[in-house]
């Protein structure tokens, strides 16, 4: 006789307790009477008192008794040997090149094989591995359970690490149990006491490499520019394009060097655009999608006085650059450009221009520029003449003249200040080609705190990131996936959802309100290679940790038979108070 | 010593109330000895009775000779026998019958008095037990009877006067014991004696009560709801038992224990079993 979790012993000292509460049950006041009978029934629970009493041995105290001891039993998982059963965890390899034509059915067909002849209710773990393993079953066996569990696997994933997955199979199967990898390419090193069954075969495969949509000219539709690679012997490439879900065109190429590329015109107006070549051994890689891309307008707030716009050049620079807008009323703007600064919340860039207190100086160089910036990329300051009063600015350092400071960054406790201490009227700072430059840049950076979706085109096993408004900070965002289940997003300013599957994904508000779409595509080239798929059988090598583990015993018959009897015992306890009590 | 001259006070106390009455038999005709009560059997006093054929051997005295004269016919003329009536006073002596004191000294006084009241009729009582024997009744085994209501061990006297005390707190039906307790009876007379609580239980209490004849423990909060089922419970057996006895040619009689003068002034005067000495 064993006891398999002596914690559970712990629930014995339920037995005392009954009978401390039985010695300390406030008793009634006692009179003897006769003719008992002639009171009618009456249900009078007596509560605890202080005073221990005389012990009543009644049936009742019996049964409370008997049923305490078996519940400890049961909890302290009492077993008289119980019944030997090996434990099994299966490993699913969920790369996608395990959807290839028949693979699937051949990993399922050798699980099934496994499991065939094993005892009802035994141990089983079906795990399916990725960068983060996920399990597809986790009980006793049953027929239905572990068929509807296969059944749910579609492997679609990226290529992934699976010794994740093995470790963590050998921890759950322990040393005693069997751990069973079903993959269709040679497994890791090491993990010589997995079982493996590869069933790959090998094959030739088309997958969608590349997918550009380039803007058209103005009045004209984009441009798709999409290549085909070939894995392994293949001669043709047949591309169906639909647009708006209606078929448009099909283009048939011929491959040089394993690769075809396919130019398509798109009409003005060409929403989404479906690409799928022809079947072919993995169909996953065959489908790719395209939608235009948002333009992502940073708002520029421009509290600046006319005269300083005019001497520092902006409207000469800004209109050089792209995808800016003044803010709308009551917007909070990604850029604020002012003469002094004020007040910056998350999420904005503040610049200030200042002229500099005292005589002005003019700097010619060498200026040092912080390269870590990224907002300085492309910002050289070559034959530039730099004048500034002078004033000390404040934070770290970005531009530099020797001991002068011409352009700082002020820590704050939110958002972001810049300092520019430049004359605008004097130097040819501004007319320099590093200043629109700058403000390229600048815009850039800001534009990632542009609300909305910050990428439309992604591919499987990456995160959709959506940002959100500062006001609607609290508004709840959801990914509906192309299935149509919908995936609650989490987080802050920004929402990230990781896209397991490929197609047209939408993100909606509140009130369903469409906040953005964006396409998924699988791309993943070791996983379109079919070429070196294997098919084996690696028994498990015997290990002498297995060897010296004691074999895991199925108790379950025990701790049913006692918890069985416990209910028993309980029921027969509440059938003598309430015939008492009648 | 104070608490034995109390006794023997109550004892006066009970002789001087038992004094105040003697046995009601009028109308009854007992069988018994030779005594001052007339009974229904033919005998020697000078009330007439009846008439009835004549046998060989009658007494040539009672034969009605006016009669004879008119139609030739002997006929005799019967009288009343005068008799002592004999008294069996059978006491139910099952535990509850002494489950509170009062209700154990009511019943040593019912037995008392009604052995006074046989002795100044002339003759003794004799005392059984339900289930048992005939007893000394200094000795009355009470709360040593059996509980189910069986009859005593020891045949009734025919013609007797049968007196049962009991509280008649049966969960069986007691028609069978009254049955044989009024065959071949001169009168039966059915004392039900029950204890002022268990007539009236204290409203309010919260008690564990335990049947002192089946031990049984039934917790209950005697509020109005079950006191009013009890009551009905009650009054269905007292029901019972009176539809049983009067069945059986009997007497029922229901008697708190309380003092003897309260008994007999309550309970055995109303009933008719003993009347003003």
């Amino acid at each position: 006789m064993t006891f398999l979790t002596p914690w559970g012993l712990l629930a014995l000292l339920a037995v005392p307790a009954v009978v401390v509460l039985h010695l300390f049950r406030n008793r009634l006041r006692e009179r003897r009477i006769a003719g008992a009978f002639l009171f009618p029934a009456q249900v009078l629970q007596a509560g605890a008192g202080r005073t221990r009493t005389r012990l009543l041995r009644t049936p009742s105290f019996w049964c409370e008794l008997l049923a305490a001891t078996l519940l400890g039993l049961w909890l302290g998982g009492l077993s008289f040997g119980g019944r030997a059963v090996q434990p099994l965890v299966v490993v699913l390899d969920d790369s996608a090149s395990m959807a290839a034509t028949g693979t699937r059915e051949r990993a399922l067909a050798a699980v099934r094989e496994r499991l065939r002849g094993r005892p009802a209710g035994s141990f089983l773990v079906l795990l399916r591995s990725g960068a983060r393993p996920e399990t597809l079953l986790d009980a006793r066996e049953r027929g239905a359970d572990v068929e509807a569990a296969l059944q749910r696997w579609q492997p679609a994933q990226p290529r992934h690490d699976v010794r994740l997955s093995l470790e963590l199979a050998r921890e759950l199967a322990g040393p005693a149990g069997e751990v069973l990898f079903v993959t269709d390419e040679r497994p890791p090193a090491g993990h010589d006491d997995v079982h493996v069954r590869a069933v790959g075969v090998p094959a030739a495969n088309l997958a969608v490499q590349t997918v550009e949509r380039r803007a058209g000219a103005a009045g004209q539709g984009d441009e798709l520019r999409v290549r085909v690679v070939a894995h392994g012997a293949a001669a043709r490439a047949v591309l169906a394009v639909q647009v708006d879900a209606r078929p448009a065109t099909e283009r048939a190429a011929e491959l040089r060097e394993g690769a075809a590329e396919f130019v398509i015109a798109l009409a003005p107006g060409d929403d989404l655009v479906r690409l799928q070549l022809a079947p072919d051994a993995l169909a996953i890689d065959d489908v790719a999608w395209s939608l235009p891309t948002p333009p992502r307008v940073v708002a520029v707030a421009d509290s600046l006085a006319p005269e300083l716009r005019q001497q520092l050049a902006l409207d000469r620079v800004f209109a050089a650059v792209s995808d800016w807008r003044p803010p709308a009323a009551g917007e909070a703007a990604q850029l604020l450009l002012r003469s002094a600064p004020g007040e910056v919340a998350a999420g904005q860039l503040e610049i200030v221009f200042t002229a500099g207190q005292g005589d002005a100086r003019a700097w010619q160089g060498p200026f040092l520029v912080d390269r870590s910036e990224p907002w300085l990329q492309g910002v050289f300051l070559h034959g530039v003449t730099w004048v500034a009063g002078d004033q000390d600015l404040p934070g770290r350092v970005l531009i530099a003249a020797g001991a002068k400071v011409l352009a700082s960054e002020e820590p704050l406790a939110a958002g972001r200040r810049w300092w520019l201490g430049v004359h605008g009227a004097a130097g040819n700072l501004v007319r320099a080609p590093d200043w629109p430059v700058l403000f390229a840049n600048l815009l850039d950076g800001c534009r990632a705190e542009v609300p909305g979706l910050e990428q439309v085109h992604v591919r499987v096993g990456e995160e959709v990131r959506c940002r959100r408004a500062r006001a609607e900070a609290d508004d709840g965002l959801t990914l509906v996936a192309p299935d149509g289940r919908r995936h609650p997003g989490r987080g802050g300013t920004t929402v990230g959802w990781r896209v397991v599957a490929p197609g047209l994904h939408r993100v909606l508000g509140p009130g369903d309100v469409d906040r953005g779409r964006c396409v998924a595509r699988f791309h993943d080239p070791s996983e379109s290679d079919l070429g070196a798929l294997v098919a084996l059988d690696r028994p498990a090598a015997p290990s002498a940790a297995a060897a010296r583990a004691a074999p895991v015993r199925d108790t379950g018959l025990e701790g049913r038979l006692l918890a069985l009897l416990a209910v028993v015992v309980l029921v027969l306890d509440w059938w003598l108070l309430a015939r008492r009590d009648a | 010593m104070a608490d034995a001259r109390a006794d023997d006070a109550d004892v006066a106390a009970d002789a001087e109330v038992a004094g105040r009455y003697r046995l009601r038999l009028q109308g009854r005709h007992p069988h018994g000895r030779l005594g001052a009560r007339r009974s229904r059997a033919a005998g020697g006093s000078q009330e007439f009775l009846d008439f009835r054929d004549y046998a060989p051997g009658d007494d040539v005295r009672h034969v009605d000779w006016h009669g004879f004269a008119r139609s030739g016919e002997l006929r005799v003329r019967q009288y009343e026998a005068e008799v002592a009536p004999r008294l069996d006073l059978v006491v139910d002596t099952s535990p509850s019958m002494a489950v509170t004191a009062a209700k154990a000294a009511a019943v040593r006084q019912l037995v008392a008095a009604l052995r006074t009241w046989a002795r100044l009729e002339g003759t003794a009582a004799r005392v059984t037990c339900l289930g048992g024997e005939a007893v000394d009744p200094a000795d009355l085994p009470l709360g040593d009877g059996p509980v189910l209501p069986t009859l005593p061990r020891v045949p009734l006297r025919h013609g007797s006067v049968r007196v049962l005390l009991t509280d008649a707190l049966w969960s069986t039906s007691p028609r069978a014991l009254l049955h044989g307790l009024a065959a071949g009876a001169g009168h039966f007379v059915c004392l039900q004696l029950l204890d002022p609580w268990e007539l009236a239980p204290t409203p309010g209490e919260v008690l564990a009560m335990v049947d002192v004849e089946t031990g049984e423990r039934v917790e209950r909060v005697l509020d109005a709801a079950l006191l009013a089922g009890y009551q009905a419970s009650l009054q269905r057996l007292g029901d019972e038992l009176r539809a049983s006895v009067n069945g059986c040619g009997g007497v029922h009689a229901l008697v708190v224990a309380t003092d003897l003068a309260g008994m007999c002034a309550q309970a055995l005067l109303p009933a008719g079993l003993v009347e003003p000495a």
